[in-house]
This record gives C-alpha cells, sequence and structure tokens, in this order.
C-alpha cells in the first residue's frame, strides 16, 4: 500500500496535474455557486472534457469539479438564499441569516473551512478504508457479486423520494434499458434492431448527459421568464481563530458523520447535509439561537456535505456500486478511460487508484485556498444571466455527447433521454433509480447467470455462502427502512393536514 | 396529474409488452436449467406491469388533478421551441460544421430565452463557440464536426 501511496503521490505532484486539480476546483466552484446547476450535471456535462486526457489527469480533474461544486452551492445559499446545489439547502438556514446581518464574508469563510475539514476527513478515510474493503471483495465470485447487485438495487427504494412505486418504475425501466445490446453470456444481439451502434449496448455517458443535464436546462427554460437581476453583497471580515475553534467540535463530528453517510449507498450529500444540520441542533448549546444565523450552524452542514465525496467513492472504487448519482457519473468516466472500479482495480492499476486519493486531498486544499481568498470573485458568477448560460449548456451537451466516439447516435441518445428526463421530472418520476438500474443491471445479470451455470441451474448457490446472506440481509433491510420511513412520513403530513 | 399518469402507465405497458413478446424469440440457454437471453428481460418486464398496476391503483384513489402539462402555456412553448432548434442544430452539425452552427444557434437560443440586449448575446455566441473549439480542439485535440467538402 505504501509503496502504491508513494507512485501515487509522485504521479499528482507534477505540475501540470497541480494546473488540472486547480481548474476541476475552479470549474466546480462555479458549476456549484449556480443556482440549477448540480454538483452531478457538472460532472457529467464535463466528461467529455477528459476525453483527451490520462485517466489520472481526467478523473482528478472530475474530482475537483466533484469537491468545488458541492462547495460551491454554499455560496449562493448564503449569498441569496438559493441552494446551488442540493447538497447546500440545509446551508441556507444559518447562512442567509449571517448575509443578513452583514456577516456573510464570516459565513462564506467557515463554509470554506467546513467543508475542506469534511473533504480531507473522508479523502483519508477513502484512502485508508478502500484498500482493506478490496482485499475483502477480492474472494467475491458470481454469486457474491449477484447478491452484492441486488443490494446496489435495493437502493432505489430510498432514493425514490416520496413515490417509492415510481421509483421502481424508473428503476425497472433502467433495468430493461440495460438488457438492450449483446447477452453477457451467450453473446446473443437483444433489441439491437440490426443497429450496430446498440450492440454494446446504450452508451452510458449520453444517457447521464440527457438525464441530468438536458431535462433541467429544459427545466429552467420554461421558468427563465422574468428572471431579475441578482443583488448580493460579500460584507464582513473572515472568521477569526477563536470563532474557527469555537466550531472545531461540530467540524469534526460533521466531516466524519458526513463520511460515514457517503460510504452508504443511496444516501447523498444533501441527506449528510440535514442529518449534521439535525445533529448540531440536538446537541449544540447554541441550538437555542437555531434560525438566527449561527455560525456553527454553516460547519455543521458544509463540514457533511463535503464528507460525503470520499465516502461516497468507498463503495465505487472498491465494488463498482456507486453510492449517488455524481458517483454513477464517475463511475461512467472510469469506464470510459478503460478502467472497471472494482477489487480489481486495486490490484491491477494500484498507482492510479492512491493517485486518485492523493488528487482528492489535493483538490481539498485548493477548494482551501480559492474559498478563502478568493470567494469574492467566484461569488460574481452567481449573476451571470439564465438566459445565456442554458443555451450554453445545451450546446455542450450537444459537443460531448458527439465527442465521445465521434457519433452523432450518441447525440441522437443523448436528446432522447433528455426528453424522457423532461417528461419524468414534470410527472415526479426520480431520475437517479434509472441510471443505477443501467450500472448494476449488467451486473446482476451476468452474476445470476454465470452462479446457476457454476451450480448447474441450482439456486441453493446464493444460500450456502455467507457473504451473499449478508447481502440479501442487507437488501431486505434497506427496503424495509424506506417503506417504513416512507409511512412514517405520510402519517406524519396526515396529521399535520388534520391539525391545519 | 391522474390524467397523465394514466397516459404514461399505458405507454409502459406497450414498452414492456414489446420487449417481452421480442423476447420470446430469444434463444434458449445451451446449458439444462440455465435462464436463457429471454429469462431477466422478461422477468423485468413482468415486473414493470405488476408496478404500473399498483401506480394505476394508487392514481384512481388520488385527488391530485392538478395539470402537468398545460399546451397553452407560453412555458411549455418555449421549452418546445428550445427543443426544435437544438434537435435543428444537432441534425445540420456534421453538414454545416461546428463553427458556423453554433454561434447561430446560440444566438437563437438566447433570443428564445429573452428577446432583450441583442448585441451582448451576439457576442457571447461568438465568444462561447471560440472558447468551445479552443478548449475541445486545440487543447484537448477531441475533434469536432467540421463542414462537409463538396
Amino acid at each position: 500500500m505504501s509503496a502504491a501511496l508513494l507512485q501515487g503521490i509522485m504521479i499528482i505532484f507534477q505540475p501540470s496535474m497541480i494546473a488540472i486539480i486547480a481548474l476541476g476546483v475552479i470549474g466546480g466552484m462555479i458549476i456549484g455557486s449556480l443556482p440549477g446547476l448540480t454538483a452531478t450535471m457538472g460532472v457529467a456535462l464535463l466528461v467529455p472534457l477528459t476525453f483527451g486526457m490520462n485517466p489520472v489527469s481526467g478523473l482528478v480533474m472530475l474530482l475537483g469539479i466533484y469537491c468545488g461544486a458541492i462547495y460551491g452551492g454554499s455560496v449562493s445559499a448564503i449569498l441569496i438564499r438559493t441552494p446551488g446545489t442540493p447538497a447546500a439547502a440545509a446551508t441556507v438556514i444559518e447562512g442567509y441569516m449571517l448575509a443578513k446581518k452583514g456577516l456573510a464574508g464570516k459565513a462564506l469563510g467557515m463554509s470554506t473551512i467546513a467543508s475542506f475539514c469534511g473533504g480531507m476527513v473522508s479523502a483519508l478515510a477513502l484512502t485508508f478504508i478502500s484498500p482493506q474493503l478490496a482485499k475483502v471483495a477480492l474472494s467475491f465470485g458470481p454469486p457474491e457479486y449477484f447478491a452484492l447487485a441486488l443490494f446496489g438495487l435495493s437502493i432505489i427504494s430510498s432514493i425514490s423520494g416520496d413515490n417509492v412505486i415510481k421509483g421502481l418504475i424508473a428503476g425497472f425501466f433502467g433495468l430493461l434499458l440495460a438488457t438492450i445490446g449483446l447477452d453477457p453470456i451467450t453473446g446473443y444481439p437483444r433489441f439491437t434492431f440490426d443497429s450496430t451502434n446498440l450492440l454494446s449496448g446504450i452508451s452510458f455517458i449520453p444517457v447521464l448527459i440527457g438525464l441530468f443535464a438536458v431535462s433541467e436546462a429544459l427545466t429552467t427554460t420554461e421558468n427563465i421568464a422574468g428572471q431579475k437581476d441578482i443583488d448580493f453583497d460579500v460584507a464582513g471580515a473572515l472568521p477569526t481563530w477563536s470563532e474557527i475553534k469555537g466550531c472545531l467540535k461540530t467540524i469534526i463530528k460533521g466531516s466524519f458523520l458526513g463520511t460515514f453517510i457517503g460510504i452508504i449507498p443511496g444516501a447523498g450529500a444533501d441527506i449528510a447535509a440535514f442529518v449534521s444540520y439535525g445533529e448540531w441542533k440536538r446537541s449544540s448549546k447554541d441550538a437555542a439561537q437555531a434560525g438566527t444565523g449561527v455560525l456553527s450552524g454553516v460547519a455543521a452542514p458544509e463540514s457533511a456535505n463535503n464528507g460525503v465525496t470520499g465516502g461516497a467513492l468507498v463503495p465505487l472504487l472498491t465494488l463498482g456500486v456507486p453510492g449517488d448519482a455524481v458517483a454513477a457519473v464517475l463511475l461512467g468516466a472510469l469506464m470510459l478511460q478503460g478502467l472497471r472500479p472494482g477489487p480489481m482495480l486495486f490490484k491491477d492499476n494500484a498507482e492510479v487508484v492512491f493517485a486518485l486519493f492523493v488528487g482528492l486531498m489535493v483538490a481539498n486544499v485548493f477548494m482551501l485556498i480559492f474559498g478563502l481568498f478568493g470567494i469574492r470573485f467566484f461569488a460574481r458568477v452567481i449573476t451571470v444571466p439564465k438566459q445565456i448560460l442554458t443555451p450554453i449548456i445545451f450546446i455542450l451537451c450537444i459537443v460531448g455527447s458527439y465527442a465521445i466516439n465521434n457519433n452523432m447516435f450518441d447525440v441522437v441518445v443523448m436528446m432522447i433521454f433528455g426528453i424522457i428526463g423532461y417528461i419524468m421530472q414534470k410527472f415526479k418520476f426520480p431520475i437517479s433509480p434509472i441510471v443505477l438500474a443501467l450500472i448494476l443491471g449488467p451486473m446482476a445479470e451476468g452474476e445470476l447467470r454465470r452462479s446457476l451455470v457454476i451450480s448447474q441451474g441450482s439456486y441453493s448457490i446464493f444460500f450456502s455462502r455467507p457473504i451473499c446472506l449478508l447481502f440479501f440481509a442487507l437488501t431486505i433491510i434497506s427496503i424495509a427502512g424506506s417503506y417504513m420511513s416512507q409511512r412514517k412520513k405520510a402519517k406524519q403530513m396526515q396529521t399535520e393536514n388534520s391539525t391545519l | 396529474m391522474k390524467k397523465g399518469n394514466y397516459v404514461i402507465s399505458l405507454i409502459l405497458v406497450i414498452i414492456a409488452a414489446v420487449f417481452f413478446f421480442l423476447a420470446n424469440d430469444f434463444p434458449a440457454n445451451i446449458i439444462e436449467n440455465v435462464p436463457g437471453p429471454n429469462f431477466f428481460p422478461q422477468v423485468i418486464a413482468i415486473g414493470i406491469i405488476i408496478l404500473v398496476v399498483i401506480m394505476v391503483y394508487e392514481n384512481y384513489h388520488s385527488t391530485d388533478n392538478t395539470p402537468v402539462l398545460d399546451f397553452g402555456s407560453p412555458e411549455l412553448h418555449r421549452s418546445i421551441r428550445t427543443l426544435i432548434v437544438t434537435i435543428a442544430y444537432s441534425t445540420l452539425l456534421n453538414i454545416i460544421g461546428f463553427l458556423i452552427m453554433t454561434p447561430v444557434c446560440l444566438f437563437c437560443l438566447m433570443m428564445i430565452m429573452d428577446k432583450s440586449k441583442k448585441t451582448k448575446k451576439m457576442a457571447a455566441a461568438i465568444i462561447t463557440t471560440l472558447i468551445i473549439y479552443v478548449s475541445f480542439e486545440v487543447v484537448l485535440s477531441v475533434p469536432l464536426p467540421q463542414m462537409i467538402q463538396l
């Protein structure tokens, strides 16, 4: 491990690599600051930019964008009461009140420091936990991988929002789409309609760009009329050392909480931020003043949402199961670079994996530097009119999809999925389940049938292995948990409605 | 929402049924007792139909009658116009080339969103085109569509 880590450090600490990470962080901060551009959309939109790069350069750039975007969301949350990304929704509560008091500088400074700490803790956790988990995963055979894929698919129920049935339908639709292309066992072409473009299945990146970027841009287009010029003021100084010391406990707690939540597949940065804010309200002595603009109330969600960045990469890199939507996009980027996430990645490409870990840490350092010294400049991007920004997004979607294979077919796929995503949003179908199913569907099918070939058709192979049983148990817990939480929510709403 | 959900349900059932019946023609697996290429698509298609039935049942008892798509609204028209321009751009990109098509398309899209400040928008369209061109073609060596040579 130490040799690979050293190699990773040597790969990253080259001027070109450092510049690429810095560029990624700046890009991410700009994307995150702009309300309506999520981290997922930003990473999906900029994946095509990494085609011409070597795998490490491309991937660290995307990691930089990821970190920067999650942090950048807090800028507009604090300054204009509009979270740049869903992950910054909890930051609005205390952050905007601080800005109203003329303490925007302190709020932004605290958000930067907390985000840096969260990001660093999660990057360190990733560096030390992943190799151990990958070692365990090396012993997995087809039955274990099938059980893992099933567990991964069960997450659909927890990322489905308010309507689990619609989430499951989206997931099953994704699974159906995943069967297009050559059969993983016999090589028989399925649903290809004699098109060579469909032999290798539906291209993943155009689907992502369509679902996350085009659909979002179409929704923005609809609501674009009458948007006024944005006015804000980054007033006040940065937080003092004593103020930082006062928030240290909250930051550390939030960082670990975010990292832990990030590792759990299905729970993203938005959930981590709200859980951490809730925990701060429960345990902090400042909680009595919650909602009036408390500095530690900014530190809690910001440390947690950036804590997710490294945590979400743990299941992605070690098991090939994306923890959230951004991780799913990163998985697509890894595969595009010819790298297959999973335990073998640690064996065959250890130097690449460790370079990514080091790259993530460097990205966090840049985030701290740019955040503390350049926030007044980055905050200006909030004023870019959407009437100019949205058309640029459309063009980037088309050019990016085309650039994957220099093929217009990918552009057609992207446009179709853009329209599908737009309609899904209208009818309140969650989008992420489709992506998860597209990734895990082929894995589930292939490993199920491979296992049955080994056992000559006997399903007992799945029930005689302890790891399989563990994953099956986790699957049941995951589905039951989300079903129960939805019931609880529905009951709560019923009670609220009856009291009104 | 209620009506829309029924339409979506019908579309989903048709898609699932098409996949199910097409999968009937797939060959069986050579190894006995091991599912063939048709197994997974057919199981998923049945799963979709079951879930759609549950959704229809829930929808029947729902009181949400707000229309999702108002075909007369200027907002939706704006989205459709945007979509038409984007599709036209995608179609013509390989024929006319990136450098000519992109500023034109960008300007059209910007005008659809807001008709004021034409000069500023024209400048933004040209500058953006050049930035994308330099980023992809020059810096990253990713080829962009060129004009067809007659």
